[in-house]
């Protein structure tokens, strides 16, 4: 069920207070809320709830049988194959067809026939999320940076979390477990944040996202080769706007509804299109995939710590499987290895992450912030970097890059299909960029001093007006797609 | 400069946290079940029939003549149809 | 040119406000009586319709929804019996014997490249050309019978105008020629 709904303000009303009202028999909440996830996840597809359970109890096996093995070898082994079993699940469901087509078509080229079969199988809503999930807690037990539960229960509520599930964020099985060993103290909960994380994300993807998508990005890349040049400029920022909105809608909701119920998840947003470099733009979007590539693909890969190329190599790959994570298609393996090569460059070029200048030549002397013109200039490119870029990812084909970046640059014509009302919801979408971060904070503040009548008139009054505004059906979270 | 410490800058705690989230929570559903009744008749309308549906359909009726009796629930339709004729999106 | 029926997977609303939901023992002949008063519209209004069936489906039970619409689709035109409506069969990756859903298949140039999307229903791109390829020739013809020209339809010269040197009232392009 998506979050927009009346079904899940349903579910949420039932699931809300029989959480707190079994906090303090930890055990049965659990239990309760794994249940809902897992009914959460069956009003998707109830067959796939069995791989869910499948996927966890393989898991929570395998993380027992690692922390069993003394022997740092057997260890290992363990751990790889519990590595592979995951990835074989995803790759079986996300990659198996896309494979097969690239080596027969390859295979085709060179003149010999490969006879190889395509699975037609539906494709899991939320496996590569679930199956990070569950990589990070058998790695990290592995790590000894936690051990291994026992209760198969927090293992089953871990990965099935609702608020988290079908989208992320993709939460680490250290911060989470250790909220599962009691009760929560519902002085934990963030109101004020929480309703305007809730009530930001639905404006975000259902006024925003959704009308920039239907209004004027979906016409725009279903035919580039016949749009204006203008109109593939905007499209360009407009999808850019829409993908923002969207996924950080996703987890913002995630995060709020989570708190309500007692459990902290990681921000995974933070204000991406201020990045002023790649590197930190991977700061800022989609943070926790992208401390989880860190932490389980670029560190153990070697990281930066065997010289220059290997640190370049080690960067493409991660970024190229990064890219990949999102879709089996050359698109998205093309868009992660762009942004792979623009980090690669970055690190040429000297360029940090946050805008600041590395220490001068001899390694002395602290590292000197940028000037106001060096950072303007590079947010100015890195915004350009990442728009372009969203063309593979949301382009559905290489004579779509193409088309796309043929006619844009052709200048061809000027004029624009941008109607004055997707104009003032792409500004509108923008402000959640422009406005300053303290501006919503203190209406944060404000809203947790206020009196009760006025902490409910403020969300009632906002979600009315989205509900006046709301497009006729609610279009899925691109990222349900992953 | 007084010093001041860096607790009195923050909000005070909700005396009661959880109390005021289901107040907030049951508040607003409440408000705009009552503001937008046909929401909840429509939804419920939608589903296939069987003894559960049929209750709460007959209750979010009940509902919903009790708020067009109040001519709330005309608000938001006049709100609607402004916004499409303004907008020029879809009608419903 | 249309293609319906997926999505209509749910209830049935009549013009008094009467909801039938999906399930039910009369929904097949309500959704037949809706399907009969589109066509009869049509044929009042002359239209040339084309009601394309839709393709095979991943799911099985939506396969059989499909194949069952598809049915009452082409039996509704046949029943009517006006030249101007046609039932289009639908789109299939293999030329002959039984079609079952796949999600890859061979584009123009007969590389293999995903033609539907992972949910199992609808086309990606590169499937909307194929089917655009098969359902061109289709709009020509019923165009055709009707006596009608598609590059008059589309506000351009037709092949004829544009080589006996007349000018077309609209600012249009080149004929198509077929």
């Amino acid at each position: 069920m998506l979050f927009p709904t009346i079904e899940f303000a349903v579910f949420f009303a039932v699931v809300f207070p029989i959480t707190w009202l079994l906090n303090s028999q930890n055990t049965w909440k659990k239990l309760f809320l794994t249940a809902a996830s897992y009914y959460f996840y069956a009003y998707w597809r109830l067959d796939f709830t069995l791989l869910l359970l499948l996927s966890s109890v393989f898991n929570y096996g395998a993380a027992l049988a690692i922390d069993r093995c003394n022997d740092r070898r057997l260890r290992l082994a363990t751990l790889w194959v519990a590595i592979v079993a995951n990835l074989a699940l995803l790759v079986f469901f996300k990659y198996w067809n896309f494979l097969v087509a690239t080596l027969i078509n390859v295979s085709s080229a060179a003149g010999w026939t490969v006879d190889l079969g395509f699975v037609e199988l539906p494709l899991p809503v939320a496996i590569s999320f679930f199956t990070f999930h569950a990589l990070s807690y058998i790695i990290d037990v592995y790590r000894r940076v936690l051990p291994p539960t026992r209760s198969l229960l927090d293992i089953l509520f871990y990965i099935s979390f609702f608020p988290h599930l079908i989208a992320g964020p993709i939460v680490r099985a250290n911060k989470f477990l250790a909220q599962t060993l009691g009760p929560r103290d519902p002085k934990n909960i963030r109101l004020g944040e929480s309703v305007f994380l809730i009530l930001g994300g639905l404006f975000k993807k259902v006024i925003v996202a959704n009308y920039l998508a239907t209004g004027f990005v979906d016409g725009v890349f279903r035919d580039p080769a016949a749009a204006s040049s203008l109109d593939l400029v905007l499209g360009m920022y407009a999808y850019a706007l829409q993908i923002y909105c969207d996924f950080s809608a996703y987890t913002d909701i995630a995060i709020g509804v989570a708190n309500l119920l007692g459990y902290e998840f990681p921000q995974n947003f933070n204000y991406p299109y201020r990045a002023v470099s790649v590197q930190d733009f991977w700061r800022r979007w989609h943070m926790s995939l992208s401390s989880w590539l860190r932490d389980y693909l670029y560190i153990p890969l070697g990281g930066s710590r065997f010289g220059t190329v290997a640190t370049y190599r080690n960067i493409m790959i991660t970024m190229a499987l990064g890219g990949l994570w999102h879709g089996a298609s050359w698109a998205f393996l093309i868009w992660g290895s762009l942004h792979g090569a623009a980090l690669v460059v970055e690190r040429m070029l000297g360029i940090t992450g946050s805008g600041e200048s590395p220490a001068r030549a001899g390694g002395e002397g602290a590292p000197v912030k940028r000037s106001p013109l060096a950072s303007a200039l590079g947010w100015l490119v890195t915004f350009q970097f990442v728009s372009l870029a969203w063309v593979f990812f949301r382009a559905p084909s290489t004579d779509a890059w193409l088309g796309y970046f043929t006619t844009m640059f052709s200048g061809r014509s000027w004029s624009t299909t941008m109607t004055p009302f997707v104009a003032v919801i792409a500004g509108l979408g923008a402000l959640s960029h422009i406005l300053p971060p303290r501006l919503f904070e203190n209406l944060q503040r404000r809203y947790d001093a206020a009196s009760l009548p006025v902490k409910v008139a403020v969300p009632f009054i906002v979600i009315y007006l989205i509900a006046i505004a709301a497009p006729a059906g609610i279009a899925p979270f691109i990222y349900f797609q992953f | 400069m007084k010093h001041v410490a860096p607790a009195a800058l923050m909000p005070p705690p909700a005396a009661k946290p959880l109390r005021a989230a289901a107040l907030v929570i049951y508040g607003t559903l409440a408000l705009l079940a009552l503001a937008i009744p046909q929401s909840l008749t429509n939804w419920l309308r939608d589903m296939n029939e069987n003894p559960v549906e049929a209750l709460a359909l007959r209750g979010a009726e009940v509902l919903q003549s009790a708020a067009e009796r109040t001519g709330v629930p005309a608000v938001y339709r006049h709100a609607r149809d402004a916004f499409i004729a303004i907008s020029g999106v879809e009608p419903d | 040119m249309l293609s319906i029926g997926l999505n209509d997977q749910q209830f049935i609303v009549d013009g008094n406000g009467q909801r039938t939901a999906w399930g039910a023992p009369d929904w097949t002949d309500k959704y037949r009586h809706e399907v009969d008063e589109f066509l009869k519209a049509a044929v009042e209004s002359r239209a040339i319709v084309l009601l394309v069936g839709m393709p095979a489906m991943r799911d099985a039970r939506e396969n059989t929804a499909i194949g069952d619409k598809n049915a009452m689709f082409a039996a509704a035109i046949g029943a009517l019996g006006d030249p101007n409506l046609h039932y289009v069969e639908p789109w299939r990756l293999r030329a002959d014997g039984a079609e079952t859903f796949a999600s890859y298949g061979p584009d123009k140039s007969g590389r293999l490249v995903q033609i539907r999307t992972t949910d199992g229903e609808h086309f990606t791109t590169a499937g909307e050309d194929l089917a655009a390829s098969y359902l061109f020739p289709k709009i020509v013809e019923a165009l055709d019978a009707a006596g009608k020209s598609l590059d008059r339809c589309l506000g351009r010269q037709t092949k004829d105008e544009h080589q006996a040197g007349d000018r077309v009232s609209d600012d249009a392009g080149p004929a198509v020629h077929r």
